[in-house]
């Protein structure tokens, strides 16, 4: 896509209104984690009828909390281990309660967060997510020593910031970066490889009822939404 | 905040390996990757699951190395084709693949364990939670040591002590006696240790924890397999955490025994119960410390120099199917 020009948007996206100093949560290794209590504190700030903690320190301590299984964190373990604190805040209904061996779990309902995981065809389809409103944090995960040392390595995870389609490059949220404070840049094209690398992941949360998400092969975003709305155009 | 409902249509990857993507990252680890499908039979495909799996090595909190392994075929998914959709049918657990894992990376690290068994051969017996959870053993030689009769086989059994009692038969300190059935003797090569250690200790308790010590050493995979004594695994589980990781790093470095903890508990599929587990692996060290396997020094342990160089024989079998790479910190 990073050589293909025509098919890019034009502009940058909206950048997701993300205050530092609120939702920001870091992690030295559980970037994953990390990712999902910043999306958390994100979404709580804008609905407090969720329920979740307000309190940084309770998803700190989440996000710090280490898998020892070598596998690594995946969706359905995390939210098991999501911290009492959490736990007493929101309610997991029975029935949306995640099994790791559950086979059709095509969605997990956290509370009223959504959590989803997608693979999206290609950078393009970041954008909608950018033009909900709020917009719908993104979290990416992608090969990153494969990015920056061509070394197949373990996936990474980084919220996404925006989207630079003119200068062909992403902004980020990295967790690992806890001195940063400002959104990493990663150009298209490394990312794209390292992105591919796993399938284009994607994981989003949102609170149920925002939005509804339909996966098709064929239709076109721009059916559904005006790109041109939030593009600062 | 006024809600409304977004309608987002998306366009996702529609190949096998990006469906197989989504479920392990769902349901088994992000560490876990679908490698190119293959056809089983009429419909049927098979996704075989590779781990990447990054080891951590910190030298005093300064300087990192990271080491990813490549552990292919760590399990499988199973999808048929329908209308273009692939349905899951079946797969490998995530708990499964764990298993696989961890016993992969036992594979990488039995010289080593050997060779900690070897090394700590003669102290083994002194540590607690070996005289504690083989009390049975040091009794039985004891017994047959001192005792003018013959142990019987019904007592033993009665008392669920066979299995001990077999592990000095397979050791050769102990035999069932040929005249006499269903009693168990001494062999030449206990009596003759026994002679030389009473020459020189007058002790007998001591003689004990040394046939303990070499029964640990030679017959640990029965003690932790067949008689699933699981417990005293903890003093060759953290020797052995501490070793690889200052092997991997190529130098005898001093390791934060926090990070020594997580290893252990990763390396023995052991359940993290945060305050207790810490507690109790500090007296683990302090007690590796008392035999000469570690030393201790605030929290951070070091190894033994001599024994680490003698170990470094063995860092290309630990760093199989790995590249080293720059730190960076991944999922």
């Amino acid at each position: 896509m990073g050589g293909d020009s025509k098919k890019l948007p034009v502009g940058k996206t909206r950048s997701l209104p993300f205050k530092w100093n609120e939702f920001f949560v870091s992690s030295k290794t559980e970037c994953l984690l990390a990712c999902f209590a910043m999306s958390a504190r994100y979404w709580g700030s804008y609905f407090p009828q969720l329920g979740l903690p307000d309190d940084l320190e309770v998803w700190k301590e989440f996000a710090d909390r280490s898998f020892i299984e070598y596998r690594g964190t995946y969706v359905a373990e995390m939210l098991r281990k999501i911290p009492r604190r959490v736990k007493d805040a929101v309610t997991i209904s029975p029935k949306e309660t995640p099994d790791s061996e559950d086979v059709n779990s095509k969605s997990i309902e956290f509370s009223e967060l959504v959590i989803k995981v997608n693979t999206p065809k290609d950078l393009n389809s970041l954008v909608p997510f950018f033009q909900t409103r709020p917009p719908i944090p993104q979290i990416l995960t992608f090969n990153q020593l494969l990015m920056t040392h061509n070394i197949n390595g373990p996936n990474h995870a980084v919220i996404l910031h925006s989207i630079d389609f003119e200068k062909e490059k992403l902004f980020v949220i990295d967790p690992t970066k806890y001195q940063l404070q400002e959104p990493d840049v990663y150009d298209f094209r490394l990312f794209e490889k390292a992105w591919r690398d796993v399938h284009n992941l994607q994981i989003i949360t949102y609170p149920k009822g925002m939005a509804t998400l339909v996966s098709g092969p064929t239709v076109g975003i721009a059916k559904q939404l005006d790109l041109e709305q939030f593009w600062g155009k | 905040m006024s809600t409304h409902v977004n309608i987002i249509t998306i366009t996702e990857l529609q190949d096998i390996e990006a469906v197989a993507m989504k479920y392990a990252v769902q349901n088994l680890g992000c560490n876990i990757r679908p490698h190119k499908a293959l056809s089983e039979k009429e419909g049927l495909l098979k996704v075989p699951l590779q781990a990447i799996v990054p080891r951590q090595v910190t030298k005093r909190d300064r300087e990192t190395k990271v080491f990813v392994y490549h552990l292919d075929n760590v399990g499988h998914l199973l999808y048929e084709k329908i209308d273009n959709k692939f349905e899951f049918i079946s797969g490998t657990t995530a708990s499964a693949i764990e298993r696989e894992i961890t016993q992969r990376f036992a594979n990488l690290t039995e010289s080593i364990e050997k060779e900690i068994l070897k090394e700590g051969k003669a102290n083994w017996g002194k540590l607690s939670w070996i005289q504690t959870f083989l009390r049975p053993l040091y009794s039985i030689v004891i017994d047959l040591v001192t005792s003018p009769n013959p142990i019987s086989v019904d007592s033993l059994d009665e008392n669920e002590h066979w299995g001990y009692a077999r592990l000095l038969i397979n050791e050769g300190y102990a035999q069932l006696d040929r005249d006499r059935p269903k009693q168990l003797i001494p062999t030449n090569k206990l009596t003759m240790a026994y002679e030389r250690h009473y020459q020189t200790n007058r002790l007998t308790h001591n003689f004990a924890e040394v046939i303990v010590g070499a029964v640990f050493a030679s017959r640990y995979m029965e003690i932790k397999k067949e008689l699933h004594i699981r417990n005293p695994t903890a003093y060759v589980d953290t020797t052995k955490v501490y070793y690889i990781d200052a092997l991997r790093y190529g130098e005898n470095i001093p390791i934060h025994e926090d990070n020594l903890l997580y290893e252990y508990l990763k390396i023995g599929e052991r359940t993290l119960r945060p305050e207790i587990t810490k507690r109790r692996f500090r007296t683990l060290l302090y007690e590796l410390e008392s035999v000469n396997l570690l030393e201790k020094k605030g929290d951070y342990v070091t190894g033994k120099t001599k024994f680490f160089n003698n170990l470094m024989e063995y860092r290309d079998d630990i760093l199989e199917g790995s590249v080293e790479a720059p730190k960076v910190v991944g999922i």
